[in-house]
């Protein structure tokens, strides 16, 4: 099957043909769609909000000018307008604050790792992702899942590679208290002894 | 040592991450946001169209300079006086007794003329309400 890279499609879509764009959606509606509903934690409104990405993306894609890659762009204008979102929203923050200490990793044991390995289900790790907070869930997901490197992250959330780097490791902390911290009593208990 | 218990979390979180997967939008997904992409495509219907054309235009101007010359031409004297080296006393008093005086002679063709044109504009506001409507 033929993929033409994006850089065609975007030609071809500048180009007057309007319907070239719907391979750029198909290509990338998963991907923006769990961004989405990682931050925003809602599936409908998450939908809408992804919809609106690929309308303004279209909207503005005079002003793409291949200087970084499509989906880095469009993850730009994805976490934008999930920060809109949330910021008309204003509601009280949807997770709960875990309390990050340096001594995480110490007591951690690939015993632990192997429980929490066997415990989770996919459904179960997705919970446990929304009680990140909203940018902290957008972030580990684009580094893991979308596989974008540090400085293509720094470049979507306007930070610097360094600090990114930083905020990837405690985000990697926090998801890990809070499975830990879902796990039955039971298990806990075998290894707290 | 840390490093490699760093590491081994981000492992951790790789797999965990990738095993959640990706959420699927609706089946329609594509479709509507292609019906939004079109609709903000299109170009606007609304081509700008003058509300006076320009015959309209050139019936205007042709009795306007029609009326014009019909009052040079054909109207009788109309005298007309400024009062340059008046005093203001005398232009005050001739002011008081003016209202008694005056006799107003307005040429037919002026009123011809005003009655064309505001019979012009009660037709062109009418029309203009019903092509905006």
């Amino acid at each position: 099957m033929n993929h033409p890279p994006d850089h065609i499609i975007i030609e071809k879509t500048l180009g007057g043909d309007v319907n070239a764009f719907a391979i750029l959606v198909d290509r990338y509606k998963q991907l923006v769609f769990t961004l989405t509903i990682r931050m925003i934690k809602q599936r409908e409104e998450a939908e809408e909000i992804a919809q609106d990405v690929f309308l303004k993306a279209f909207q503005k894609l005079q002003s793409f000018k291949g200087d970084s890659k499509f989906s880095t762009w469009l993850y730009r204008i994805t976490y934008n307008a999930c920060l809109d979102a949330l910021s008309r929203k204003r509601n009280s923050p949807t997770h709960h604050a875990y309390e990050i200490h340096d001594n995480v990793l110490s007591i951690t044991t690939p015993e632990i790792e192997a429980q929490i390995d066997a415990q989770y289900e996919r459904a179960e790790v997705v919970q446990c992702i929304a009680l990140l907070p909203q940018a902290d869930a957008f972030l580990i997901t684009l580094y893991y899942l979308h596989e974008q490197s540090l400085e293509e992250i720094a470049q979507i959330i306007g930070l610097t590679k360094n600090n990114t780097k930083v905020k990837l490791f405690r985000i990697r902390k926090k998801l890990f208290i809070i499975m830990q911290s879902r796990l039955p009593q039971e298990i806990k208990m075998r290894y707290e002894k | 040592m840390k490093n490699e218990q760093e590491q081994a979390l981000d492992r951790w979180s790789a797999k965990h991450i990738k095993e959640a997967g990706v959420e699927q939008p609706s089946s329609d997904f594509t479709a509507q946001v292609m019906q939004a992409v079109e609709k903000a495509s299109e170009k606007p219907v609304l081509v700008y169209k003058p509300l006076i054309s320009r015959i309209g235009w050139l019936c205007i101007a042709f009795t306007v300079c029609a009326l014009l010359a019909y009052t040079l031409f054909t109207s009788t004297s109309l005298e007309t006086s400024i009062g340059v080296s008046r005093s203001v006393e005398q232009q005050l008093e001739q002011l008081t007794f003016l209202p008694l005086d005056l006799e107003w002679q307005v040429p037919s063709s002026l009123t011809y003329g005003m009655l064309a044109v505001a019979l012009w504009m009660g037709l062109e506001i009418s029309l203009g309400k019903k092509r905006f409507q």
